[in-house]
């Protein structure tokens, strides 16, 4: 009997377990879904920081050593541009900035003592799927894709999500502004540095996307298109309290100090001009561009950023950011030692500071000993400088670098002194001088240069010159300092850069060097992104045809 | 902590049937916290800027003092009911039978709850004692938790003749909460077979039994599923903080809700056999005993890469299937039994081949956690293949890519092949790099065999010595690759002999850092690794019984040696390192790993 108490005991038991399929519904109870971002906060979350966090700094590959896309990817184009050099490997940071050939002031020649040896060649050879996170071209091309992404995602929730209160119809108008200018942005990046790119309109969480490549020419139409679609967002946004309510939490309140902060429905219009003013000059050649292009750069010029408007900024913060570290701070040292940073300061970066430029005096230390690298990754990044944290204490004048958390200030899309610097150039380019000087000079008093004005009746040739050297120095660090080597077309293999300051693997100073960059224009499309969306017929080239 | 409660209920009737219940329940505590005192009184600190924190999002030499607080708790519970059912034909029945069955069923429920918090706070009070109430700041580290259920039933029936064969057949068939209530249950086959010929009638009677007295044949077959982790197939966001704002990100490895079971199907088929080869005292017997092995897997769940286009670095799929075959025998050989001497001879061998069977989609390329060697996942490929660059052995290699000589014939003057091997430039003795990269080869050994003398005299003198090779194996020297890197390698000192010249080239022994790539993986530091190592040599003397000293029965003095012999082909410290046994993936590769030391012994057993 009281065996016959346990048997059954033992069945009731089994059977009540049997009845437990339910339990095998477990949730992840961890993390959000994408169900949680359907609400006007979850919303908001989601467009925050998909479009910062995957777009500038999550990704599946990434290297301490060159950081995230605010030092890694816009790194790459700095060391480029010959604003910084690098001796480290990661990447091959180290060769991509590598000249074909440098001839210093006694003849000598320094062929680029790398393999492969050109950075054509290298640039080819970084790019294979099974080189991984040591591709050089793969970063900013997946960082802009996750923002272009995020940003459909963005989008097809600003559809789904009921936002509240009488001004639901603006607050919808902004996260489409917000999701439209970042997907520009990211179009204007893909298409001023790859061959080809793809049009996407697939949210992130599809997983999905389209081997339909088309041309950068298309890109950069996609990236106009995305800003006009901004700007008719930007338009519908009638309720100025929700507008700013809205923008308040998309931009995170750490950001909104300095010039970073909400900006105007006007400001941030602004802030498209000068960016659909930036791709048009940064994708033609200097010699290329027709008057026509001159006076459009100028009419979106005139239109751009004011000295006196908010634009889009970065910063560190201790409670998590999107960058670790800029560009500039990877070069910046805290006082003057024999040793350098990750990234080395390029002699021909500081030979174009005006003499009894403050901002020279503010940001450049000479290194107790001339910094000499490893002669078998070039020697053309041999140099004498580095860049002071925090500046050498002038008030008032602009600073590069800053290791103190949330204290350097960085512009991400455009800027006053850019938008400045292209309406003086379009100003130069259509014949207008003394204009095009004093916006120069603006840009000069802005950033706390301290210089004589250039004043009237420059030749075009003189104002041009104060042009590129005041574009080099003043627009350092953010990523554009290769478009311009481009544009004024010094990398290519047949042109160079004369008067340029060397050191040479002994220490020697040159001062009338001849550099032949060698560097390729557009790069081809990752062959990480072609080995798992090859390209369908009909496509555009996906490989830049110089050889 | 761990705390295990099981109950067990078994209810025997006198025939046939066995209930048996079993419910457990265990329950694991860690509690881990590690506190970093301030640092102001330490001279590190003050002279060279340094200090020890481990989560502090924005340490500086005046914010130190950090306390981490980890609780990690599982819960796991199981439930299994089991139904025996036992006949004996010739006991229970009175058949002349002598056949025996067994069935089993049972029912098997798991839950398992992990849940992991830790919390930090920062930045100390400058006081002490102090705890982390006392912080400036604190941050939540981890919160977290992971149910997991899984229930299913199996079933088993097994039949035994005699004692010279049986077979079984089994089933298992489970639900899991990875695939959530509307999936089917995953179902699973499993069997094997004995036959133990020796202890037949004939066998006995023969003569054979004389030379084989004993000898088994075995077979196995079954299947199983790795079911994917708790949340593999969960969609979510990642939430991150962003100033002082919680948002949400995409993770870069997306989960799949399609990802499906990982499948394993292994058949073995082995012997064991004893066999009598002298009369004497030499060579009595020898056992010997083989299986051979083959086991298939299918859907292995792996990180594959996404299109960067898609916006996400890749995702969770059933990405590749792996087929695995291999063979261990031993042979047990008892050499000289006397009454004062005796010495066995073991020998082991073992062998083993695994290979991608496919590869869904495009080869996955792994990271080593190395960092910079390359691996691929390829079709046809050996698991921890090295891809990399190979510089060039002779004037005429040609480029895979093009089918053109790497250097073209116009120039080939300029070059020569250096006396140590490798092709070089004659001007800038550097090598050359075969654009592109392709395999360097399996790493892992052909096969392995170990060999032990065991030789004992009187119980007084004992001696062993036991040998093992390693055929065929490879190592990726890294450790070398960083010391050319930095010129540190003696391999500068040695002299190369170029265009005529001989001398310790600087630029011969950069080339090779950096061809291909700085840092890529190259054939040059893809060495042969193949070893005879005398692992363990040990002679051993009894005091006592030799001196028959009255107060110890035993006083055992043992000398003994490990690793004292090794002959390798490898340049590297020690061929029988690997970067990471965990990973399958890194074994082949030497990267500042730790060697096996080179050790005596001196010890005394004594007993009264």
């Amino acid at each position: 009997m009281k065996n016959n108490k346990i048997l059954v005991g033992i069945l009731g038991v089994t059977l009540s377990l049997t009845a437990c399929k339910k339990d095998l519904d477990i949730t992840n109870v961890n993390s959000p879904t994408p169900s949680s971002a359907q609400n006007e906060n979850g919303a908001i979350a989601l467009a925050q920081g998909t479009i910062y966090l995957n777009g500038f700094y999550n990704l599946k590959y990434s290297d301490g050593v060159y950081g995230r896309f605010w030092a890694g990817a816009m790194g790459f184009s700095e060391i480029m541009g010959d604003v910084i050099g690098a001796e480290a490997a990661n990447a091959f940071m180290n060769q991509i900035g590598c000249p074909n050939k440098v001839t210093l002031d006694n003849g000598t020649v320094v062929l680029n003592p790398s393999n492969p040896k050109t950075q054509y060649e290298l640039v080819r050879y970084a790019n294979q799927n099974s080189q991984g996170g040591s591709n050089t071209t793969f970063y900013e091309w997946a960082y802009m894709y996750n923002m272009i992404a995020a940003s459909n995602k963005i989008l097809e929730l600003a559809d789904k999500t009921t936002f509240t209160g009488s001004g639901a119809a603006t607050k919808k108008a902004t996260i489409q502004a917000w999701a439209y200018w970042w997907k520009g942005y990211a179009y204007s990046r893909i298409g001023s540095t790859y061959y080809a790119g793809i049009i996407q309109n697939q949210p992130t969480d599809a997983v999905l996307t389209n081997g339909k490549y088309v041309s950068k020419e298309a890109i950069i139409a996609e990236a106009s298109s995305n800003f006009d679609k901004a700007v008719t967002a930007l338009g519908a946004a009638s309720s100025t309290a929700d507008y700013t309510a809205i923008l308040g939490k998309l931009i995170p309140a750490y950001l909104q100090k300095g010039k970073g902060g909400i900006l105007t429905v006007d400001m941030w219009k602004r802030n498209i001009n000068t960016m659909k003013a930036r791709n048009i000059l940064v994708n033609n050649t200097k010699a290329s561009m027709s008057s026509s292009q001159w006076s459009n750069v100028l009419t979106l010029a005139n239109d751009g950023v004011r000295a006196t408007d908010l634009v889009f900024t970065a910063r560190t913060d201790a409670n998590g950011s999107f960058i670790e570290s800029t560009v500039a701070d990877k070069v910046g040292q805290a006082a003057t030692t024999g040793s350098t940073n990750t990234y080395k300061l390029s002699e021909r970066w500081v030979q174009e500071f005006v003499a009894g430029d403050k901002r020279r005096d503010q940001n450049v230390i000479t290194l107790a000993s001339v910094g000499l690298f490893n002669t078998d990754r070039g020697n053309s990044f041999n140099t004498r400088y580095s860049l002071k944290y925090g500046g050498n204490g002038l008030t008032g004048v602009y600073t590069y670098a800053n290791n103190t958390i949330g204290a350097n200030e960085i512009t991400i899309a455009g800027s006053y002194e850019e938008n400045e610097l292209m309406k003086a150039e379009a100003l130069i380019m259509t014949g207008q001088v003394d204009l095009g000087a004093a916006s120069i000079d603006a840009v000069r008093t802005y950033q706390g240069a301290g210089l004589a004005p250039l004043g009237t009746g420059l030749t075009q040739a003189a104002a041009y010159e104060q042009l590129r050297r005041e574009r080099r120095i003043a627009l350092a660090f953010k990523g554009l300092s290769f478009y311009d080597a481009r544009r004024w077309e010094i990398i290519a293999p047949d042109k160079s850069r004369t008067g340029a300051v060397v050191i040479s693997s002994t220490g020697a100073v040159n001062t009338n060097a001849t550099i032949v960059y060698g560097f390729l224009d557009y790069w081809d499309v990752p062959d990480n992104e072609l080995a798992y969306n090859p390209a369908e017929a009909g496509s555009a080239p996906t490989k830049n045809p110089k050889q | 902590m761990d705390v295990i409660q099981s109950f067990n209920l078994n209810y025997k009737l006198p025939k046939f049937l066995e209930l048996d219940a079993k419910y457990a329940l265990n329950y694991n505590n860690n509690n881990t916290t590690y506190k970093y005192d301030e640092q102001w009184g330490n001279k590190n600190r003050v002279l060279q800027n340094r200090y020890m924190y481990n989560y502090s999002p924005a340490p500086t030499a005046f914010t130190t003092g950090e306390i981490n607080n980890f609780v990690d708790r599982t819960t796991f519970q199981n439930f299994i009911g089991t139904v025996n059912f036992r006949t004996d034909f010739e006991k229970d029945f009175n058949i002349n039978i002598p056949l025996k069955t067994f069935t089993t069923a049972a029912f098997d429920y798991r839950r398992n709850q992990y849940r992991s918090f830790a919390a930090a706070g920062f930045d100390g009070p400058g006081y002490a004692p102090w705890n982390m109430s006392q912080a400036a700041t604190y941050r939540v580290l981890t919160d977290y938790i992971e149910p997991f259920v899984t229930y299913g039933i199996l079933a088993n029936q097994r039949f035994e003749y005699s004692n010279f064969t049986g077979f079984s057949v089994g089933v298992r068939s489970d639900f899991s909460s990875a695939f959530g209530s509307g999936a089917t249950a995953q179902t699973f086959p499993r069997g094997d077979f004995f036959l133990t010929l020796s202890n037949l009638k004939f066998w006995q009677n023969s003569k054979i039994s004389n030379l084989i007295p004993e000898f088994k044949l075995r077979a196995g077959y079954g299947e199983a599923g790795i079911q994917p982790g708790a949340f593999q197939r969960f969609t979510v966001l990642g939430a991150a903080n962003l100033g002082g704002s919680s948002v949400f990100t995409f993770p870069t490895t997306n989960p799949n809700p399609n990802l499906s079971v990982e499948l394993s199907k292994e058949t073995e088929y082995g012997t064991d056999f004893t066999l009598n080869l002298g009369k004497g005292q030499w060579l009595k017997t020898a056992n010997i005993s083989a299986t051979l092995w083959n086991r298939e897997t299918a859907n292995a769940i792996y990180r594959v890469d996404a299109a960067p286009s898609t916006g996400v670095g890749g995702k969770l799929d059933n990405a590749f299937g792996l087929k695995s075959n291999g063979l261990q025998a031993s042979l047990n050989l008892n050499v000289y039994s006397g009454k004062d001497f005796n010495w066995d001879f073991i020998t082991n061998y073992s062998q083993q081949n695994s290979e991608i069977s496919y590869v869904k989609g495009p080869p996955v390329i792994l990271l080593s956690s190395a960092g910079s060697v390359g691996i691929t996942l390829k079709q046809g490929y050996k698991i921890g293949q090295f891809f990399g660059f190979k510089l060039m052995k002779s004037l005429t290699e040609v480029n895979p890519a093009t089918g053109l000589p790497v250097i073209p014939e116009a120039s080939r003057s300029l070059y020569e092949v250096a006396s140590n091997g490798w092709v070089v430039n004659k001007a800038t003795k550097q090598t050359v790099a075969i654009p592109g990269q392709s395999s360097l080869g399996d790493p892992n050994p052909k096969f392995n065999m170990s060999f032990i003398n065991n030789l004992q005299y009187k119980g007084i003198f004992t001696f062993n010595m036991q040998w093992d090779w390693v055929a065929g194996a490879h190592l990726y020297n890294q450790t070398k690759q960083w010391m050319y890197r930095d010129g540190i390698h003696s391999d500068y000192d040695i002299p190369v002999t170029i265009n005529g010249e001989t001398q310790a080239y600087t630029a011969f022994y950069r080339s090779v850092y950096a061809g291909g790539a700085a840092n890529g993986t190259k054939n040059y530091f893809y060495e042969d690794a193949s070893f005879w190592r005398l692992r363990n040599l040990s002679f051993g003397v009894d005091i006592a019984k030799l001196t028959k000293i009255k107060f110890a029965n035993r006083l055992q003095l043992v000398l003994s040696g490990r690793n004292l012999l090794t002959f390798t082909p490898y340049s590297g410290m020690d061929p029988e390192v690997n970067y990471s046994t965990n990973s399958a993936f890194d074994r082949g590769l030497d990267h500042n790993t730790i060697p096996n030391t080179k050790s005596y012994t001196v010890g005394l057993n004594v007993g009264f």
